[in-house]
């Protein structure tokens, strides 16, 4: 059936988020002081280094067990949605309106240049996008007596 | 329909935090350059361009300048030096020789004041002096000191800028080459305010006309005149307000490192000095300067040492994206890197009064170490 896969397609999105999410808050967890400095580096979020890098991991986390949680789904798929374009706003604005670059990202991400991250974070607002519709067209959590076929 | 509004909710996501970013960023922004409460003097045209000169390579660096002759060290090739006469026409290129060929150098650099010339590496760490007539340099074997920077003062003596043992901070002192390479150390010049390494950085220059060594500190409104045998002359303040360095450091227990927190209020970025002379690129707008210029210029606060005064300023305009990385004066003409290019501008003889004409000695300092709080 038609709707299978698209549940099936779904449960990648919503895999690929957790994964993305998780390992992106444990990396920075685990160097977490590191993390702090290189958040202080950085242009845009000099002066709120302190609370940025405990919420950033946090929510993180958090978005992902939205994910988890079948009632809180689509809820988190649009969380995740708002995280991903705040993540690529701040590299565009990076990249274009400051004057030195720092990086401040965990792990393997820290390797991608800043180009290969944009297109990494458009990758995955295009997902969260999909995810949503796929979501919209199944209503199957959110208004299941209104339960259409596309 | 569904999806109309979920187009919708998107949409209000993608402004909404978009909008969340620009504003944290505008911000951010806005509580560091807010600082100008001080006021610059632009009278007529100080300095006017006179030449520019495409490198092709924007790893050239000024080795020094002296009796019409600017001479340009090469990161990328560290025995390459190129030869340009004030008028950036005449150019050759020299290779210098060494006579030891393997070194495992890191960051070898070439200091030229004729009729010497030196290669300093401050890591490992390494001198060599050679003559310009030959251009072949003589290791002085057992330097007893890391140095991060060296400037030579004369033919047997270079300034350089250390790491104190006993204080762990940045010191000033000298090494002298005669006999055997000494070190002195000079703990009164350099002042901690911070951590003694990153809140005290900042440009050593030597000025051969007054025989004073001039350090402009990156971080802090202040500069200070030191006599060669590393006694200090005065302490002079630049323009701007920022008395103390806004400089936080962290420290990585896992990596034994420490590293800047933040950004730190870069106030000064480069220095020079010539004749009674010192000229300060400032990162930090004054009152009732537009901002726009800023965005295609660099401004140069020129500072007179022997008075211990602040002059006027002039710009140093950018060429396409770049702006102006480090700068050299040489009598009447102002020396700067852009980018891949190398620029002079010409000083005006009348606003910077007799300076190259007359001999060293007569320039007699009037200030004896005053000392600013």
């Amino acid at each position: 059936m038609k709707s299978t896969y698209k549940q099936i397609l779904l449960e990648i999105i919503c895999m690929l988020f957790i994964l993305l999410f998780v390992y992106a808050a444990v990396s920075k967890l685990l160097v977490f002081d590191e993390f702090k400095i290189q958040l202080g580096q950085s242009p845009v979020l000099t002066a709120y280094a302190g609370w940025v890098a405990w919420t950033v991991p946090f929510i993180e986390i958090v978005f992902s067990l939205m994910l988890v949680i079948p009632k809180f789904r689509l809820l988190g798929l649009y969380a995740s949605f708002t995280l991903m374009v705040m993540f690529t706003a701040y590299i565009v604005i990076i990249l274009n309106f400051s004057d030195h670059i720092p990086c401040s990202c965990g792990g393997i991400l820290e390797q991608l240049g800043w180009t290969e991250h944009l297109i990494f974070n458009m990758a995955y607002v295009a997902l969260a996008v999909i995810g949503i519709l796929l979501m919209g067209d199944q209503n199957i959590y959110t208004a299941p007596k209104k339960y259409v076929t596309a | 329909m569904n999806r109309k509004k979920t187009f919708i909710a998107l949409l209000i996501c993608t402004i909404g935090s978009v909008g969340l970013v620009t504003l944290l960023f505008a911000l951010s922004e806005d509580s560091l350059h807010r600082d100008n409460s001080f006021i610059r003097r632009f009278p007529g045209h100080p300095a006017i361009k006179a030449n520019e000169l495409d490198l092709k390579y924007n790893s050239y660096y000024i080795a020094g300048a002296a009796e019409g002759q600017i001479y340009l060290g090469n990161i990328t090739a560290p025995l390459q030096l190129m030869i340009l006469d004030t008028s950036l026409r005449k150019k050759r290129t020299i290779r210098l020789s060494l006579d030891q060929d393997t070194l495992p150098f890191r960051s070898l650099q070439v200091r030229v004041v004729p009729p010497y010339f030196f290669l300093v590496e401050g890591v490992i760490p390494y001198i060599s002096r050679g003559n310009i007539t030959d251009w072949k340099a003589h290791s002085i074997i057992d330097i007893p000191a890391y140095f991060t920077k060296a400037q030579p003062i004369d033919s047997g003596t270079l300034a350089i800028r250390a790491v104190s043992s006993r204080t762990g901070g940045n010191v000033l002192g000298k090494i002298s080459l005669e006999d055997t390479a000494k070190v002195t150390l000079s703990h009164q010049l350099l002042q901690k305010q911070v951590d003694g390494i990153f809140d005290t950085d900042g440009v050593m220059q030597y000025n051969s006309q007054l025989h004073k060594l001039v350090y402009t500190y990156f971080y802090r409104n202040q500069y200070i005149v030191a006599n060669t045998d590393l006694t200090l002359n005065h302490f002079g303040k630049t323009i701007d307000t920022i008395s103390r360095a806004q400089v936080e450091v962290a420290t990585i227990a896992s990596k034994n490192s420490s590293q800047l927190a933040a950004p730190a209020l870069l106030v000064n970025k480069y220095s020079a000095t010539y004749g009674k002379y010192l000229f300060v690129n400032s990162q930090l707008l004054g009152r009732h300067e537009p901002s726009e210029v800023w965005k295609q210029a660099s401004v140069i606060d020129v500072y007179n040492i022997v008075e211990n005064t602040y002059e006027f300023s002039f710009y140093v305009y950018d060429i396409g994206q770049e702006k102006l990385k480090t700068f050299h004066v040489l009598e009447d003409k102002f020396i700067g890197m852009i980018g891949d290019y190398i620029v002079t501008y010409q000083l005006d003889k009348n606003r910077f009064k007799g300076v190259w004409a007359s001999p060293a000695t007569s320039l007699d300092f009037k200030i004896t170490s005053t000392m600013d709080k």
